[in-house]
């Protein structure tokens, strides 16, 4: 019940008060309508039945009246006349002669019961009919007859109150049951209303005993199993909330920083561990998009504001390859060595370019380079990509975010007319220190972080798996001569360059992925690194000697001590007994 | 001519007005006109009043039927003169007779009887089976009914236990309910009850016959009205109007046939005053 809404208003009202009232109230206007209709029925039954008997009284009147009337024997028709009178419902008799004589009597006085509101409503009239005495074709005086409706009157009234005391007394003992019925009906209900009460309060124990009506009972029924169900599932998940109470205290109390964010990138939770890396307590990381704590600067020494991303630059990735000679019309097309010497020679015989392969890519693809492409050296790509880099030197503005394709250590095989793996790789190698020696050189080299990652690493088992593979990080920031043992994948790559760039995740993988964080990070800020050849050949049957070159494999020596090997594994080139380089 | 002759009735009745008013009374108060009680009043206003209608209507004197609850008010009312004409036999009676009326139409029929009947399946088959039996007669004045059979009665010392009902047919109501053993009657008037209520019945004894009724006028009434009505009455069945009335009359009796009145004269009843004269029955007069 309700009692806050005060008053008697409907909400107030208990089942019981409503089921009675409302049942009271149907019968009373049902039992109106009766009595109003079975009074109205009954006084037309009236007014036929004293119309009736005037017609009788009259029809009786006459032949009686007569023989008196015709011998003109006065007594008798006097008697006659107060005889007939004394009848209840006859009002008036009178007999009046020819002359204007009359005999008349009045009927027994009867008094009227009901009020005059209810004679007014019955409309009885004054029934009353004169009629001639005909004997033979001649008159013998008038007959006059009227009728008195009190009878009829107090009958209708007696009916009345005896229809609706009968009435009265049906609707009392049907409410009398109905509340009877109800009380026993109700009880369960209210021991339901009662239970669920302490179960809310937390008695989860609390059972109820079938009892009432089947309907009550299926509550009842439906109650205790509901109680069931919950006090299991509440002690299911006191069991969860003790684990994830253990699961929380452990990433509290973990070493490692562990934080977490909504989709807009605002720090939802921050362990120890995090506040120990990146220098914020929780109540201070708490809450802020994540891209204001420039988690990878160390913001007491480098507190500059991050710098969203702003531009993208793809050399070759989701690129389709343009190749072929500058000359038209020239047949076969240009070779590895045509495309090679073509780079080192700067004849300008071949044309090397590419357009989007995914066409929302096109603002931002370079396409003076390539990306898939055996035939194109690798060293193509990074000087293309270093000439763009001097040019963004120049116009002081470096994309946020650049892709680079360099394919080539993919090899071409044992086919023939191709370089061997090895010059594959070499060239590979080379063209990636190329690139990195240039960004470490650049006014952007503070501000830039280099990941590279083998593409279909998969050919090849180790004494591991055939599916892990190398990745390098170079950046100012990154510790040198560090193997990081960690187990990352190419989604943590991913979700790293999203936190440094404060992008959200892409998907659920990224969104889940381990980020690049740890160890290796570190405060150095100011490395440079130069590239060194190294000394594969690219040997290739009647190849140019001018353009056999050597390329010193990356990161295997620096020019200074600064020079580090910050990450990754070494390269385990395939050595199947059936292949057979001169190199 | 023809305008001469339209306007002559209304000439003559205007000629005439002043002789009818002469007779006064007849014009302007009807003349009563008493019937023996025979039956109830209710059946004998119905049967005289469409007669006395028609009668009046020829004869332009006004007749007001006047019909006495009983016989011996009926004689009584005889006896004093009470009624200008009379369709009865009580002024024969003897106590009646200075009133004077005198007899000018009586019914064309055979004289009459009186009777005592029983029903058919009664024991009695004797008048002396009457014997201190309840006998019913119609009323103390009536002729036929009661005058004639008690007067056998009391010549063979027969004693009854008398029952009067009112009129003739009471006194054959009450013998058909069975209230009383034996009944005395008008011949005629049992007969057309007998066969009007369906009775079966049987006569025990009956007497000499006698013209029964008679028309007759007070001599105070003037003789133009009594001469205008007894011509009326006179002609009444040659009438076809008049026949028709009769017909609807006799139907509502169940008469074998309409009435139909002659002239007649006192002389014709001499019988009937000597009967009255010499009878042991002590005719009682209100």
């Amino acid at each position: 019940v309700n009692r806050s809404r005060g008053g008697l208003g409907r909400g107030n009202l208990s089942l019981t008060v409503r089921l009675v009232l409302g049942s009271g109230l149907a019968l009373a206007a049902c039992g109106i309508a009766l009595l109003y209709f079975i009074l109205q029925e009954e006084t037309a039954d009236q007014r036929t039945t004293l119309s009736e008997q005037l017609s009788e009284e009259m029809q009786f009147a006459l032949p009686a009246m007569s023989g008196p009337a015709v011998v003109g024997d006065y007594s008798m028709i006097e008697q006659m006349v107060k005889a007939r009178a004394r009848q209840p419902v006859i009002a008036k008799f009178a007999w009046t002669d020819n002359s204007g004589h009359a005999v008349a009597a009045l009927g027994p006085e009867i008094r009227t019961a009901a009020p005059r509101w209810f004679i007014n409503r019955l409309h009885l009239p004054l029934l009353e009919q004169s009629q001639a005495v005909v004997v033979g074709g001649e008159k013998y005086g008038t007959v006059f007859l009227r009728l008195n409706p009190a009878a009829s009157i107090n009958k209708l009234w007696r009916g009345l109150w005896l229809r609706f005391g009968t009435l009265l007394l049906g609707t009392v003992l049907s409410l009398g049951v109905t509340l009877v019925v109800l009380r026993s009906g109700v009880r369960p209900l209210r021991a339901l209303a009662a239970s669920a009460h302490r179960f809310g309060q937390g008695d989860y124990a609390v059972r109820i005993s079938l009892e009432g009506p089947p309907e009550t009972a299926q509550c009842i029924q439906a109650f205790n199993s509901m109680a069931v169900n919950i006090e299991s599932l509440l002690a299911s998940l006191g069991r969860s909330e003790e684990k994830n109470r253990l699961l929380a205290m452990q990433v509290e109390q973990s070493s490692d920083a562990i934080f977490s964010h909504d989709r807009g990138g605002v720090v939802t939770s921050w362990n120890r561990g995090a506040a120990r890396l990146y220098g914020y307590s929780a109540a201070e990381a708490i809450g802020r998009p994540l891209h204001e704590l420039d988690l990878w600067h160390d913001r007491a020494t480098h507190g500059e504001n991050h710098v969203p991303v702003r531009d993208f630059n793809c050399c070759g990735e989701f690129a389709i390859g343009i190749t072929g000679w500058k000359e038209p019309g020239r047949k076969d097309p240009p070779t590895f060595m045509d495309f090679y010497g073509d780079f080192r020679k700067s004849t300008g015989q071949t044309v090397v370019g590419s357009r989007p392969a995914i066409e929302s890519l096109r603002p931002y693809l370079n396409t003076n380079t390539i990306g898939w492409g055996m035939e194109v050296p690798d060293v193509f790509r990074a000087a293309q990509f270093i000439k763009e880099l001097n040019e963004f030197e120049r116009a002081g503005n470096f994309p946020n975010l650049i892709i680079i394709c360099l394919p080539n250590d993919h090899t071409s095989g044992t086919k023939a007319g191709k370089p061997t793996p090895a010059a594959h790789v070499a060239d590979n190698d080379l063209a990636f220190g190329q690139i990195v020696e240039a960004i470490s050189h650049s006014r952007f080299w503070k501000g830039t972080c280099i990941f590279a990652i083998e593409d279909d690493p998969q050919d090849g088992w180790d004494h591991v798996s055939a599916y892990r593979t190398t990745a390098y990080v170079v950046s100012p920031y990154t510790k040198r001569k560090q193997v990081v043992r960690t187990q990352y994948n190419q989604p943590g790559i991913l979700r790293t360059i999203e936190l440094i760039l404060g992008l959200p995740p892409m998907s659920q993988y990224d969104a889940a992925a381990t980020p690049n964080r740890g160890k290796w990070v570190s405060r150095i800020a100011d490395s440079h690194f130069i590239v060194e050849d190294n000394d594969a050949c690219i040997l290739i049957p009647d190849s140019d000697p001018e353009l056999v070159y050597a390329a010193t494999a990356f990161g295997v020596s620096v020019n200074n001590s600064q020079y580090e090997v910050i990450a990754g594994f070494t390269v385990n080139l395939p050595k199947a007994p059936e292949l057979r380089f001169s190199s | 001519m023809k305008k001469w002759i339209a306007t002559a009735p209304l000439v003559v009745a205007l000629l005439l007005l002043p002789v009818l008013g002469t007779q006064g009374w007849s014009q302007s108060q009807p003349l009563s006109f008493g019937v023996i009680v025979w039956r109830s009043p209710i059946l004998t206003a119905q049967f005289w009043n469409p007669i006395l209608r028609y009668v009046s209507e020829r004869s332009e004197v006004p007749l007001h039927l006047k019909v006495a609850p009983t016989g011996p008010e009926h004689t009584a009312l005889v006896r004093r003169g009470e009624l200008h004409f009379l369709y009865s036999n009580h002024n024969f009676i003897k106590e009646n007779e200075e009133s004077g009326y005198r007899v000018f139409a009586r019914p064309k029929e055979d004289a009459g009887t009186g009777e005592i009947v029983v029903l058919k399946d009664s024991p009695i088959r004797s008048l002396a089976d009457l014997e201190g039996k309840e006998v019913a007669f119609p009323h103390t004045a009536a002729f036929f009914g009661y005058h004639l059979p008690m007067d056998a009665l009391l010549r063979k010392g027969i004693q009854v236990k008398p029952h009067f009902a009112g009129n003739q047919e009471g006194a054959m109501g009450q013998l058909k309910a069975g209230r009383v053993v034996a009944a005395g009657v008008n011949a005629e008037v049992m007969r057309a009850f007998a066969q009007r209520e369906n009775v079966a019945y049987r006569v025990v004894w009956s007497s000499d016959k006698y013209l029964s009724l008679a028309l007759s006028s007070l001599p105070s009434v003037p003789p133009e009205t009594v001469k205008a009505v007894r011509e009326a009455f006179l002609k009444m069945a040659d009438d076809p109007e008049g026949a028709k009335v009769l017909a609807s009359s006799a139907a509502l009796l169940k008469q074998a046939a309409p009435l139909r009145f002659i002239a007649s004269k006192d002389s014709d009843f001499d019988n009937m005053r000597r009967f009255y004269r010499t009878t042991l029955v002590k005719v009682e007069l209100q």
